[in-house]
């Protein structure tokens, strides 16, 4: 038995095991073909190849297009159609056609030689965006490519039935979105950070994944199958006959099986982060008690934009859905490590400190308008909150305010119906926690984001591996900001919960029970291990004096979680 | 055959889903469409030839619309180009 294994960062908690699935451009399909001899080539062939190369093609697109908008609606499903439509275009498949008859190419000669010249032709373009449009050329590109040479593309290509463990250099949101989630058993990813955007999506669907494998990737890409732990970041190898022996790995994958509502603590709300409408089935098979964070910024990060009518429809229908529980609806939270190809987003030194979230709002108010234009419309569907990101100022909450106003009494006069929405920001830059008791005054709710809070207070780049060792739930200075944004929150008679990743984190439930939070929201599968963390503790001890102020005096986030573990029955 | 200017004013140009509208419209019509820019005049039926004129907003263009069916195609391309500017990427209605 081979015993060899990896470790990476665990991005997604999780046991899996699997037969390795590598995702990633198909070996030969740019390699290059025999130099042309026009003597040789039968053009009526050649000609013969190419369509029934964009036959398939267009299949393959056909089928991802449907998908995809089965699973997240019609905006992403675009990006295909117009691949597909690239299939027809007169300039692209058409001048290939030409140049297989009039110049006696080889089939995928004319196709790489149209695309050098299309990817030319944009890559000379001034605007950005124009020129990232060279992707979805080269896209079609390869993939006819692929076709020509007898084998299927992307996601199409993915085996129809069994558990596989996904293995990719890097993971696009897009690439995490479609594959086949029924099918996947767990992500590796070489590059990225726990809290990269496949992690995220990779923990909302409940799919293990260790991210950030660096030392071995080459050796780990030779093997067949692999078992894994999310949670450590562990890989080890297996041999094809262990994994057959292995209870339920090869069939399916692992389903976490939803808990009963604990007793204990029902005054905190248990909630679920959701970045698109189709994770509703995770928040039903979770039984969240609503939805703490709605991130809608994936319906801004394909290729073009949503319009106020599309992004209506999708908030109503999360809304309607989660009714009557409440549905907190987070503004445009882009720019740092989230790109979007459809705003053009400069780029900047140091993003995270730069244009994003509401300052990219502020910088486009149309953009930011028609969003909350949308969400008035959706919000006559059921109990429904708007939340504005990365607020460090007083006035930046003010300003954001009155859009909200400016939005309201638009859609009124334009006839539409709206409900009440709650209005209440995150709590993310330690500005905001020091202006706590200021800012809730304002506001019906805090919710504090975690993930970029611990960034920029102890000042680690989440995105870079080499300091993640930093990047602490438990440092005390953390959890001290916590406690001073739920006791500013409750002298000021507001809610405060959390929708960072700490807030699925079942080790602080102690902590955030003896701290009196009221919700806390996170990737649906985490749900049922907060759950039982919850109902777990023993609530004498927690409700014994000074326990909160115990950790509070914690000088090392070891000492504040051998404090944690103790508190449990 | 028709010629006009127009001026594409929605947010964020004719890229990627404007311009494949634009061409899907483009296409049900038997009328060649051809659009210039600049000096440069391309088949306004292929989204790779619209895409290379980077038309984004405020780009003043020039349409030769030129058959039987001409008349139609033009009021509906031009329809399309002020739903794109209506439609959410402007600021006042929806």
């Amino acid at each position: 038995m081979n015993k060899k294994s990896w470790q990476g960062i665990g991005a997604s908690a999780g046991l899996a095991a699997g037969r390795i699935w590598l995702l990633g451009p198909a070996a030969g399909a740019t390699a290059e073909t025999a130099a042309a001899d026009p003597g040789l080539i039968d053009s009526p062939s050649q000609l013969a190849r190419l369509q029934q190369a964009m036959v398939m093609t267009n299949g393959a697109l056909l089928q991802l297009e449907d998908q995809v908008r089965r699973e997240q609606g019609e905006e992403l499903a675009q990006i295909f159609a117009a691949h597909r439509l690239l299939l027809s275009d007169p300039a692209f498949t058409g001048e290939m056609a030409l140049r297989i008859q009039d110049k006696g190419l080889p089939a995928e000669q004319a196709v790489q030689q149209v695309t050098t010249e299309a990817v030319t032709l944009l890559a000379a373009l001034e605007d950005a965006y124009f020129r990232e449009r060279a992707v979805d050329i080269q896209d079609v590109s390869q993939q006819l490519l692929q076709h020509l040479h007898g084998q299927g593309t992307g996601a199409s290509r993915f085996p129809p039935a069994g558990s596989w463990v996904v293995m990719a250099e890097e993971l696009t949101p897009a690439q995490t979105i479609t594959l086949p989630k029924d099918r996947v058993a767990a992500f590796i990813v070489r590059n990225g950070g726990k809290t990269s955007h496949a992690a995220i999506l990779a923990r909302t669907y409940g799919i293990p994944a260790v991210v950030g494998v660096t030392a071995g990737w080459e050796e780990l890409t030779g093997v067949e199958a692999v078992e894994l732990d999310g949670e450590q970041g562990w890989i080890g190898a297996l041999a094809l006959a262990d994994l057959a022996a292995l209870p339920g790995a090869a069939g399916k994958p692992a389903e976490s099986t939803p808990a009963e509502p604990a007793p204990a603590y029902t005054a905190i709300t248990l909630a679920a982060n959701i970045g698109n409408p189709s994770d509703l089935a995770l928040v039903r098979r979770f039984q969240a008690q609503g939805v703490g964070l709605y991130r809608t910024e994936f319906l801004f990060m394909g290729t073009a934009l949503p319009t106020e009518a599309e992004q209506a429809a999708a908030y109503t229908g999360v809304i309607s859905a989660c009714a009557p529980q409440l549905t907190v609806i987070r503004t445009l939270d882009i720019g740092g490590d989230k790109r979007a190809p459809a705003l053009a987003l400069p780029a900047e030194k140091n993003p995270f400190l730069g244009v994003r979230a509401l300052r990219l709002c502020f910088n486009r108010p149309e953009l930011f308008a028609a969003q909350l234009r949308a969400i008035w419309r959706a919000s006559a569907a059921g109990p429904a909150a708007v939340m504005f990101p990365m607020i460090a100022t007083l006035e930046e909450l003010r300003q954001a305010k009155q859009y909200l106003e400016t939005a309201r009494e638009a859609v009124v006069s334009q006839g539409y119906p709206v409900g009440s929405l709650q209005v209440g920001m995150m709590i993310e830059v330690p500005a905001a926690v020091w202006l706590a008791a200021k800012l809730a005054s304002e506001v019906d709710f805090f919710s504090i984001g975690t993930n970029d809070l611990i960034q920029y207070a102890v000042a680690v780049d989440r995105e870079n591996s080499a300091v993640a060792h930093l990047y602490q739930a438990y440092h005390p200075a953390v959890l001290g900001m916590i406690a001073q944004v739920v006791r500013a929150g409750r002298a000021a008679g507001i809610w405060t919960g959390i929708c960072g990743e700490a807030g699925g984190d079942p080790v602080l439930a102690p902590f955030f029970a003896g701290l009196g939070i009221d919700e806390l929201s996170m990737s649906p599968g985490l749900l049922p291990e907060m759950r039982q963390a919850l109902a777990g503790l023993d609530q004498d001890k927690i409700a014994g004096e000074g326990f909160v102020e115990k950790i509070l005096a914690c000088a090392t986030a070891a000492e504040v979680t051998d404090l944690l573990t103790g508190y449990t029955k | 055959m028709i010629v006009h200017e127009f001026v594409i004013n929605n947010k964020s140009g004719l890229h990627a889903r404007p311009a494949a509208l634009w061409v899907q419209t483009a296409g049900r019509y038997q009328s060649s469409i051809r659009l210039k820019k600049d000096n440069r005049e391309v088949d306004g039926k292929s989204l790779l030839a619209v895409l290379s004129l980077g038309l984004t907003a405020g780009s003043s263009v020039q349409v030769t619309l030129d058959g039987p069916d001409e008349t139609a195609a033009d009021n509906e391309l031009m329809k399309l180009i002020a739903e794109l500017a209506a439609a959410g990427e402007q600021a006042g209605h929806e």
